[in-house]
């Protein structure tokens, strides 16, 4: 089952692709302190809006920062939003997903319909407000991106946990005397990760771009930490004298979730492939 | 006579089945009335068609369902309203092979994870190294070796993994094995060597067995007593050697009838088959009243139009039919 897993995933070359993209920010992420040329936040009035040069590979800022060093270190903003965010909804999707397919009835219903009421708000404006409330801070965007977007993962998880709830072996496990949170962790669960999995990569791109469109409204990460969401803030300020103020860290935004949505895709393709045959 | 160990009374399980969104769902009687009592170490066998309620009889025994109506009793006490230290007992008590060994082992766990299951959840064995003994003593009791215990279940054959659904079971020490159809989505070759298994684990753990199967080759040759089941109903309850020398109720007739035989060829050739109108399959909604078999029986009358026959004592066997 595994090899097959890797043979299907190898052969899709966009899928490669993204995942070696992905590698990358992970690499740029972890090692900007070292590889970036100057601190984000050094000053240098000397070189205020000057076009990528030399010392400067993509430009400086209205304040002299190198640009550069500003988009690799919000690529760590970007890694620990999409995985924060993305992790908490998952957990929160999955216990309600799962504690609704597995019990049904009442409780199925209370939590479907919780579901139902969170997808009709429009999940940017809610996201919107609390900030408004709480304050922008990067823990606040990650928590409430989290709190807005578990609902996909609970439908999926809820879906697979009906077709799964009279299986045999489910059926053997209550036989044997295994209590119900047994049944739900070890004998259900493992066994329906595969579209969850699927979902928690799609989902780190769109909750890198919800943080960027936050820090871009400028209710996301705070001047002067960079996300390349506040870059492009400045970029639009200046964007008639500056293009490579606007261009990089867009491209940076354009890059990641083009390949995490590629490398998600390519998951779901290799785990299932009776799901490609559909589309 | 031994010790009666499973007994029920007038068991009914109805289920709803929803057509629509907005229409009420009508009810599926899956079983109806159902006495049945099994005798310690004894083998009890459930035949009947496909929807005959067999399985739904055996989940209810399990307490994996629960009825609509009527009691499973385990030694004198009331099955449903066990709780507790007595619900874990009865778990160890009473066991279950599945059907199909493809969907009754955990694809993501190990055979040793399997095994060791029910004894971790019971806490029979506490030590590791004790675990271990026990898991190998169990997979050589069911024919399998050591080496097999850290594979996984998709890496088996069929045969092999009846053979580890078998092992969980006996983990447990359990005086009541529940087999759902063990031997049907086995090769007839493995199908001896399961039933021969089986067999010898009867005498050596003094097993009870409620045994499910519609082949009545091999009803015949391992049950001790026989129910009939045709559309949730219990039609008639007897002694093997009895019912299969003599079979009287027109269903098992016809059952028994249609076990496979090597007939000559110019019976097959001339396409004598008297039979054949009876094999109509018929599901309990299409008939309304009285006796639910009489569309298919040969010697249907008057009254079996109009009243529904009741299981009665006949001749030592237990019957319903407005024949005797």
């Amino acid at each position: 089952m595994k090899s097959d897993f890797w043979e299907r995933f190898s052969r899709n070359r966009l899928a490669f692709a993204g995942s070696i993209l992905v590698g990358i920010l992970f690499v740029v992420a972890i090692l900007a302190p070292y590889i970036a040329p100057y601190e984000y936040d050094y000053i240098d009035r000397n070189h205020i809006l000057e076009p990528p040069s030399r010392e400067h590979l993509l430009g400086t800022d209205d304040l002299g920062r190198d640009v550069l060093s500003r988009v690799l270190y919000g690529a760590r903003v970007s890694l620990a939003v999409g995985f924060v965010a993305v992790g908490l909804s998952t957990l929160i999707g999955i216990i309600l997903g799962a504690f609704a397919g597995y019990y049904g009835g009442v409780i199925d219903r209370v939590i479907m319909r919780f579901v139902d009421v969170m997808l009709s708000i429009p999940t940017f404006f809610l996201i919107l407000t609390v900030i408004a409330f709480v304050g922008p801070s990067i823990w606040n965007i990650m928590i409430i991106i989290g709190l807005t977007s578990w609902m996909g993962v609970a439908r999926l998880v809820r879906a697979e946990f009906l077709s799964l709830k009279n299986r045999e072996y489910v059926l053997a496990a209550r036989a044997i005397g295994a209590s119900d949170l047994r049944i739900i962790f070890r004998h259900m669960l493992p066994n329906s990760l595969a579209p969850v999995i699927v979902n928690a990569v799609l989902g780190v791109a769109s909750a890198v771009l919800v943080e960027s469109s936050l820090s871009f409204l400028g209710l996301g990460v705070q001047p002067p930490k960079p996300s390349w969401g506040n870059i492009l803030t400045l970029g639009k300020a200046n964007i008639e004298i500056a293009w490579w103020l606007s261009l990089f860290p867009g491209l940076c935004i354009l890059i990641t979730v083009l390949s995490y949505n590629l490398l998600g895709e390519g998951l779901r393709d290799a785990l299932d492939p009776r799901l490609r045959e559909r589309r | 006579m031994s010790m009666e160990i499973i007994r029920t009374e007038a068991l009914t399980k109805q289920f709803t089945i929803k057509t629509g969104v907005f229409r009420k769902g009508h009810l599926l009687t899956a079983l109806k009335d159902v006495n049945i009592s099994v005798r310690e170490r004894s083998v009890f066998a459930l035949v009947g068609e496909s929807g005959s309620g067999k399985s739904t009889l055996a989940r209810l025994i399990l307490r994996l369902l629960r009825p609509t109506e009527g009691k499973v009793f385990f030694r004198d006490r009331d099955v449903f309203s066990l709780k507790g230290n007595e619900l874990r007992s009865y778990r160890r008590a009473v066991q279950v092979v599945f059907q199909d060994p493809f969907a009754s082992l955990n694809p993501r766990m190990s055979v040793y994870s399997i095994i060791s299951e029910p004894l971790r959840i019971h806490e029979i064995v506490r030590k590791k190294e004790d675990l271990k003994g026990r898991v190998v003593e169990l997979l050589e009791l069911v024919g399998l070796k050591e080496e097999h215990m850290h594979r996984y279940p998709h890496q088996f054959s069929g045969g092999q993994r009846q053979r580890i659904s078998i092992a969980r079971a006996l983990a447990l020490s359990p005086e009541v094995i529940v087999a759902d159809e063990p031997l049907s989505s086995l090769d007839v070759s493995i199908q001896a060597q399961i039933l021969n298994l089986m067999n010898e684990l009867r005498e050596r753990e003094n097993l009870t067995y409620i045994f499910i199967s519609h082949d009545l080759n091999v009803v015949n040759y391992f049950a001790d007593r026989v129910a009939v089941m045709y559309l949730g109903r219990v039609v008639e309850e007897a002694e093997a050697e009895q019912l299969f020398n003599n079979p009287l109720h027109p269903y098992t007739e016809l059952l028994i009838d249609s076990i496979p035989k090597l007939r000559g060829l110019a019976d097959l050739k001339s396409g004598r088959d008297e039979t054949r109108g009876r094999f109509r399959v018929i599901s309990a909604a299409q008939v309304e009243g009285g006796c639910l078999f009489r569309n298919r029986c040969p010697s249907a009358k008057g009254i079996c139009e109009r009243h529904e026959p009741e299981l009665i004592e006949h001749a030592g066997r237990k019957i319903a039919c407005h024949l005797y």
